[in-house]
């Protein structure tokens, strides 16, 4: 049993083997009492809120050492976090008989592409780091096993939803956002630490997770979106006081995050 | 999940971190504030928080109170200071800081350090015969004229069976495993014990100032405080089972049910916690 596409973005930011390997698991617990194994969806629903409530987590507890992060090289250090050991440490307090494992488990994850390390500084990539902790604390009774033996070279890192206008059905897409996704694909994630790596990410008051843009829209491709205030923007361009170039910019910009609060807020996104 | 720090719930759970600061924040709002108490702050520059789990106290304080010179929070957990560090960090508090240190061992400040050491529900892990030490290393740090105030929890009345049942086996963990003074499992009993020990420490005009929360559905702080409460329970299991107060089926009932509490139509609680304070003779 596997989960179906569709749910993928409801497990963000776990990439979806991670999750069907605790489904699995799960699912194992049955083994010995098939009589009394739940229904397929059941147990897919049991995993999706062990998940949900690790990412809340992970994301309170995680949150706090990112912006002391970002605080600390913006004063000119480098960065550090998420150290290794943090990251053992943390894992090990999940881990039965709380042993821990060593830095070599985490570069054998790596060459599993369990693990991403960022290309140019070698240091851990913080949701990949996030997923691997929601992974544990969904999981604690394992030792060993608890993740998927390999995530092959091409898989998503995770997924989020997507849209393409008010009556387009619902989309899994996968992140990184692929190049050739439509500017204006709307897309969301329950996942707040999200913004952590892609700052296009953004919280939208009255919504219930990060939402963005997949690319730079233009005033023409919001109007899919929003009639009234991306053609307010197109008449002012015509007029010469809102016709320089910078303010345009700053115009468009503004547009696009107001059609998506607009869009947030008329419950476009569910 | 096993416990190494003496406290009631493994503090090196990234749950209990995250419930321990949703748990301050939602006191301290309920409480009316850190410091809510008609007490001398203008005149203090130096304050030490004892237990400070992630510091939301430390932090709240040092927000209210721009005068103070620092605000120091210390707890045993080496991975709890740390999230509070982060968090100071966070936040750009420059004169808040976090240590390690044992509260129940003799404190690594020198005498006349503080002019407020604060401390809450240092019950969940102080065993009776602990506090006389503790008491004495408060007085000790204090400076003549500072203040020591300690925030403790009672069990709480309730029209709602299940809820208490909830205080009940508290009552009879926090009896069986040292920590309560109380003779019954009704009450914890050590906010009637806290003024009579402090002055037997040596400090003076003690003064006393009960909260009552309200957790009756509807109420602001029905929900998310029923809920971490509802998590405390969880994550307290080892702990409960050592006590042998309840048996882990008896548990997971138990928290089941009082998850099914939140918004529930008639439930009516309270959560009684009590300040006491008292002064270092000048």
């Amino acid at each position: 049993m596997v989960f179906p596409s569709h749910l993928y973005p409801a497990f963000a930011p776990l990439p979806v083997p991670m999750a069907n390997h605790l489904l699995l698991l799960h699912q194992r617990q049955y083994r010995r009492r098939p009589s009394r194994r739940p229904a397929p969806e059941e147990l897919m629903q049991a995993v999706l809120e062990k998940i949900a409530r690790a990412r809340t987590l992970v994301y309170d507890y995680v949150c706090p050492f990112v912006i002391a992060e970002e605080k600390r090289q913006q004063r000119g250090g480098s960065r550090s976090f998420p150290q290794a050991e943090w990251v053992l440490e943390t894992l090990a307090q999940y881990t039965p008989g709380q042993v821990k494992n060593s830095v070599e488990t985490l570069d054998f994850w790596q060459k599993k592409g369990l693990l991403r390390r960022e290309k140019t500084r070698g240091l851990l990539e913080i949701t990949s780091v996030a997923a691997l902790l929601m992974a544990r604390l969904a999981e604690e009774r394992l030792q060993r096993n608890w993740l998927p033996s390999l995530l092959e070279a091409e898989e998503p890192h995770w997924w989020c939803y997507g849209r393409a206008a008010p009556d387009a059905p619902l989309q899994a897409i996968p992140v990184p956002i692929p190049p050739s996704s439509p500017a204006s694909l709307l897309l969301w994630t329950p996942w707040q630490g999200a913004v952590w790596e892609e700052e296009q990410w953004q919280i939208i008051v009255g919504g219930d997770g990060l939402y963005r843009w997949a690319a730079s829209p233009s005033v023409t491709d919001l109007l899919v979106w929003d009639e009234e205030l991306p053609a307010k923007i197109l008449a002012s361009q015509q007029d010469p006081l809102f016709g320089r170039p910078s303010v345009q910019q700053a115009l468009v910009q503004e547009a696009r995050y107001d059609v998506l609060t607009r869009v947030v807020k008329k419950g476009m996104c569910s | 999940m096993r416990d190494q720090s003496g406290y009631f719930i493994n503090q090196e759970l990234v749950e209990e971190m995250v419930r321990l600061n949703r748990q301050a924040y939602l006191v301290t709002r309920e409480m009316g504030g850190a410091l809510p108490e008609p007490l001398p702050v203008a005149a203090w520059q130096d304050v030490l928080d004892l237990a400070c789990g992630p510091g939301e106290w430390v932090m709240q304080i040092a927000r209210s109170y721009p005068h103070l010179r620092q605000v120091i929070g210390v707890d045993k957990s080496q991975r709890m200071i740390a999230y509070a560090n982060a968090q100071a960090e966070a936040e750009e508090e420059q004169k808040v800081s976090f240590r390690v240190m044992d509260v129940t061992q003799p404190l690594a400040f020198p005498d006349h350090s503080f002019d407020l050491v604060n401390g809450r529900f240092l019950l969940s892990f102080m065993r009776r015969e602990q506090w006389p030490l503790l008491l004495a290393e408060c007085v000790r740090i204090l400076r003549p004229g500072g203040v020591l105030r300690l925030t403790e929890q009672e069990s709480g009345y309730t029209n709602d069976g299940v809820y208490q049942r909830y205080i009940d086996l508290w009552g009879d963990a926090w009896r069986k495993a040292g920590h309560a003074f109380a003779l019954t499992h009704a009450y914890v009993g050590l906010t009637v014990v806290l003024k009579p020990m402090m002055q037997k420490a040596g400090l003076v005009n003690p003064a006393h100032r009960p909260v009552s929360i309200d957790l009756s559905t509807g109420q602001p702080a029905h929900s998310d405080l029923l809920k971490n409460l509802a998590e405390a329970l969880r994550l307290a299991e080892p702990f409960l089972l050592r006590t042998g107060v309840m048996t882990q089926r008896e548990m997971a009932k138990l928290h089941a049910q009082m998850e099914s509490l939140v918004g529930k139509a008639g439930f009516c609680a309270y959560w009684l916690l009590q300040t006491v304070w008292a002064f270092k003779p000048e």
